[in-house]
């Protein structure tokens, strides 16, 4: 059953201006009024309750003493600040809190941080219990120089004997303990490469970081020496070995994380703060297009669009009118936001010939979110400095966002489409 | 010069000095009787008299000032066993009603001295049934002949001619005392108008004990039993305890206090985790490299250094294994967590778990729990590493720790207050320190400040700890001899 036959019997029930059909995408003033004000029915929040149960949030679970650097991971991953990561950390369970990014909302990433590991006896069984059903990524956290990791390792058997299957990173922070001076910098190029520990390597650290290795072998883990720092604290990079560690996570976990909290090339910064919010409102439609009711399944993503526009006009503190959100469906075109007019866009998509078309209305529903929330970030930066838009520039804009956005989020949503 | 002055010879004196004017006022009389005055006399004598009993009346209900009579305090090197067993004797003396145990009654005042000396061997060794009777019949001998000579000494500076008094004449005098209180003024005054004969000689003793009368009543006598009850308690309390020997009868030599106290080195723990510093705070103290400091962790065993410094005499510095985050492990070395007289935590600042620190505290603590006769040592909490704190390239000191100035000097100040908190250490006695082997050892007098400031405490604790020591080889010295093979 295609989606897009869907659409297409939906599209010529529209011509008959049926005034029954609930439509959403039927006429754009319906659709401005559903944007700014998503009210949500109950058949609708139906939906977008099993999308969120549905969707497999990531999991990052950082098992690690206290001030071993799991907040400096946390941040250096979400280039959140300090602060915010600090005041994000809910408590879950006795032994451990977590921190939903880029908020509980649109959680695109969860961060578990287990405070447990310093407590004498600690039992994992209850945090395992918490994240059993969660897709995973295991990462322990070290200290380079530390040698007391009896509970560390303790606890991670006895993670390892109920999932042996959950892949394992072993970051071993805090490198420049391990200097023999204050003045060391940074070995480059960075000479832990596919876990090696090569010659430029301070011997005090190699003996240390080797001996690690050897008490948490047998684990199946992978080890990456990590050093991430504020700026201030002097040493360059300060994200030190974060691309072995995205390395290692995007092998672990294939779904294109790095690319979709990537905001190096953003400029702005409200743009910067937006972005986290944009692809995972993005990825929620895209699986709510998936949903096998239609009209439900259309509802849910409008209202979670409109979710999207709210959000990010909260960021960029302005009102969000009925002038601006005109605006900018006027320059797009509501076609193209219905799938109807978008067709000469599929073609931009990657890799169109070979996706199953079922899955197609997913990832253009998100690839269409990921565009209107890019542009409306446009469109309200340019507002603040006071200039006007013409509707060329929007839609191109909208074009090539809808391009990068098909790109980044094509294995997420794929990904979270295939729930088998 | 010791001549024998008899109360005799001084009442003999005592009566040349009083007789003539005795002699004036009977002569006095007489003459009063012989020109018929008496009967005009005798009411204006009467009535002064009543008028001075009305003054006498007065001033004793104005208290005259306690004088400050010297109380009895416990030794303050006992345990702190020895301590709750004085609480409570200190309770009893207070408690003690003079009028139940009046001194001429010695039959009382010994049950009161058995009941003291009871409670203190009950509380020492309360297995035994008969605790009192665990002691052998001269120890009691002991405790009583140490209460007597400190009951002579006290009355001879602060009750007057009790030198001179006996026993029996100074039960005399107090049974007189009784009396007088017993009967009013009104009769005595009276009886003096009357038979001023039969009076001469009770106002007489009152003379003696004028000096007592000048002390608010009863309280002479309730500090005198008092102060027996608590000298028997204090003796009792060193016997059983082990701080007093009684004079071994074999080897009469040097005060059982000295014996038992032979002139030893301090000894100084340094306890810590893996890695915390311990080797090289130990190289730094001794200025020279003797133990061995690594990346991996070494040592398993405690190894012994002598550390000489001209404040501190001589001390023995052990460098203990790092524990880990298990319990710690010393007994396996033959040593016991009671065998130190100061202990040094070596923490690190960038190593934020320190639970393995308050458990090896709280174990520490809980030794000395089970062992009330001795007492903790003080610790000291030593925070290594503080260079490596942010900002991690700066390291100018000296920092102000107690009023930070900046960043360095805030960073230090967090990592001092979060030791001291989760160690349950006063944060005076957390020092920061630097030993960084390439750079300036930083703050390291500190340490050696505060194990100075610490010497008094850390002697106490050395003190009871030869004390159980030496007691461990009294008993076995006496046993050889009782063999006869010393």
């Amino acid at each position: 059953m295609s989606k897009l036959s869907d659409l297409f019997s939906k599209w010529k029930s529209r011509n008959k201006r049926n005034p029954e059909s609930n439509e959403p995408f039927a006429e754009r003033r319906d659709y401005t009024a559903k944007i700014l004000n998503p009210g949500v029915d109950a058949a609708v929040e139906q939906a977008i309750k099993a999308i969120h149960a549905s969707l497999p949030t990531p999991v990052f679970w950082l098992l690690g003493k206290t001030q071993s650097g799991k907040s400096a991971i946390v941040r250096t991953l979400t280039h959140s600040t300090a602060a915010e990561i600090g005041s994000g950390f809910k408590p879950c369970t006795k032994t451990a809190m977590f921190f939903d990014y880029p908020d509980s909302e649109s959680a695109l990433l969860r961060f578990l941080d287990t405070r447990g590991l310093s407590e004498a006896g600690y039992d994992p069984s209850e945090d395992m219990a918490w994240c059993e059903r969660q897709a995973h990524l295991l990462i322990v956290v070290v200290k380079a120089m530390d040698h007391q990791l009896e509970t560390l390792v303790s606890a991670l058997r006895k993670i390892r004997k109920a999932h042996p299957d959950w892949p394992l990173i072993v970051a071993q922070t805090s490198l420049h303990e391990g200097y023999p001076g204050r003045a060391a910098n940074h070995p480059q190029p960075y000479p832990f490469a596919s876990e090696a520990v090569g010659p430029a390597v301070p011997a005090g650290l190699r003996i240390s970081l080797l001996k690690q290795r050897q008490v948490l072998a047998g684990l199946n883990a992978r080890f990456v020496p990590i050093d991430f720092t504020f700026p201030e604290d002097g040493y360059e990079p300060a994200d030190y070995g974060i691309d072995a560690f995205w390395t290692a996570i995007e092998a672990a976990l294939p779904i294109g994380l790095r690319a979709m909290l990537d905001i190096g090339r953003i400029n702005d910064v409200y743009s910067k703060a937006a972005h986290p919010h944009i692809v995972s409102y993005a990825i929620l439609t895209g699986c709510a297009a998936a949903i096998p009711l239609p009209a439900a399944g259309l509802s849910a993503v409008v209202i979670l669009q409109g979710k999207m526009f709210h959000s990010i006009a909260s960021i960029y503190g302005l009102p969000l009118t009925r002038q601006s959100v005109s605006e900018i469906i006027g320059a797009i075109g509501l076609g193209v936001l219905s799938g109807m007019g978008g067709r000469e866009l599929l073609k931009l998509v990657p890799y169109y010939g070979q996706t199953v078309v079922a899955g197609m209305a997913g990832l253009y529903t998100a690839a269409v979110s990921y565009a209107l929330g890019k542009t409306l970030c446009f469109y309200f930066s340019h507002t603040k400095q006071g200039e006007a838009l013409s509707p060329e520039a929007l839609n191109a804009m909208f074009k090539r966002e809808f391009m990068r956005g098909g790109e980044l989020l094509r294995d997420a949503v794929k990904r979270r489409q295939a729930p088998e | 010069m010791k001549m024998m002055k008899t109360p005799i010879l001084l009442l003999i004196l005592f009566l040349m000095m009083v007789l003539p004017w005795l002699a004036l006022a009977v002569l006095g009389v007489v003459w009063l009787w012989q020109q018929h005055y008496l009967l005009q006399a005798a009411p204006v004598l009467v009535s002064l008299y009543g008028i001075a009993w009305l003054l006498s009346r007065k001033l004793q209900q104005d208290e005259p000032m306690p004088p400050a009579l010297p109380g009895v305090d416990p030794d303050d090197r006992w345990s702190p066993a020895a301590k709750e067993i004085w609480d409570k004797i200190d309770a009893l003396a207070k408690e003690l009603n003079p009028a139940d145990y009046p001194l001429t009654d010695t039959a009382r005042l010994a049950g009161l001295a058995r009941r003291v000396i009871t409670e203190t061997a009950a509380h020492f060794r309360p297995e035994a049934g008969h605790a009192e009777l665990d002691v052998p019949l001269r120890n009691i001998l002991y405790i009583v002949e140490q209460v007597c000579r400190d009951m002579r000494e006290l009355l001879d500076e602060k009750v007057p001619f009790s030198h001179l008094i006996t026993v029996r004449e100074g039960l005399q005098l107090w049974k007189w005392r009784q009396r007088f209180r017993q009967i009013d003024f009104l009769r005595r005054t009276l009886a003096m108008g009357a038979s001023p004969f039969t009076a001469i000689p009770a106002e007489l003793s009152r003379f003696f004990t004028g000096k007592i009368a000048d002390y608010p009543k009863g309280l002479l006598e309730r500090w005198l039993l008092q102060t027996i009850v608590k000298k028997i308690g204090y003796y009792a309390i060193g016997l059983y305890s082990g701080h007093l020997l009684p004079p071994s009868p074999t080897a009469p030599g040097p005060e059982p206090e000295e014996s038992a106290l032979p002139q030893r080195p301090l000894r100084v723990l340094v306890a810590g985790q893996v890695n915390a510093g311990k080797s090289s705070l130990i190289n730094t103290l001794l200025g020279e490299f003797r133990t061995t400091v690594d990346v991996l962790p070494v040592a398993d065993e405690l190894r012994v250094y002598k550390l000489r410094h001209p404040d501190i005499d001589e001390v023995l510095l052990y460098d203990s294994p790092g524990y880990g985050e298990e319990s710690f492990r010393l007994r396996k070395s033959g040593w016991q967590l009671g065998d130190f007289d100061l202990v040094l935590v070596v923490c690190s600042a960038v190593q934020a778990g320190r639970e393995a620190d308050g458990r090896f505290l709280s174990e520490l603590r809980s030794w000395y729990g089970a062992h009330l006769e001795r007492r903790m040592p003080p610790v000291l909490a030593v925070v290594t590493h503080v260079d490596q704190l942010r900002p991690f390239r700066e390291w100018q000191p000296p920092y102000d720790v107690d009023n930070p100035d900046n960043v360095k000097a805030r960073s230090i100040r967090e990592a001092v207050d979060s030791v001291a908190q989760s160690l349950q250490v006063e944060p005076e006695d957390c020092l920061p320190v630097s030993l960084a082997a390439s750079t300036e050892a930083y703050n390291i007098e500190a340490v050696l400040a505060g194990m100075v400031k610490k010497l008094p405490e850390s002697l106490r604790t050395q003190y009871l700890r030869t004390l159980s020591e030496g007691q461990r080889k009294e008993k076995i010295m006496r046993l050889l001899g009782q063999l006869g093979i010393r």
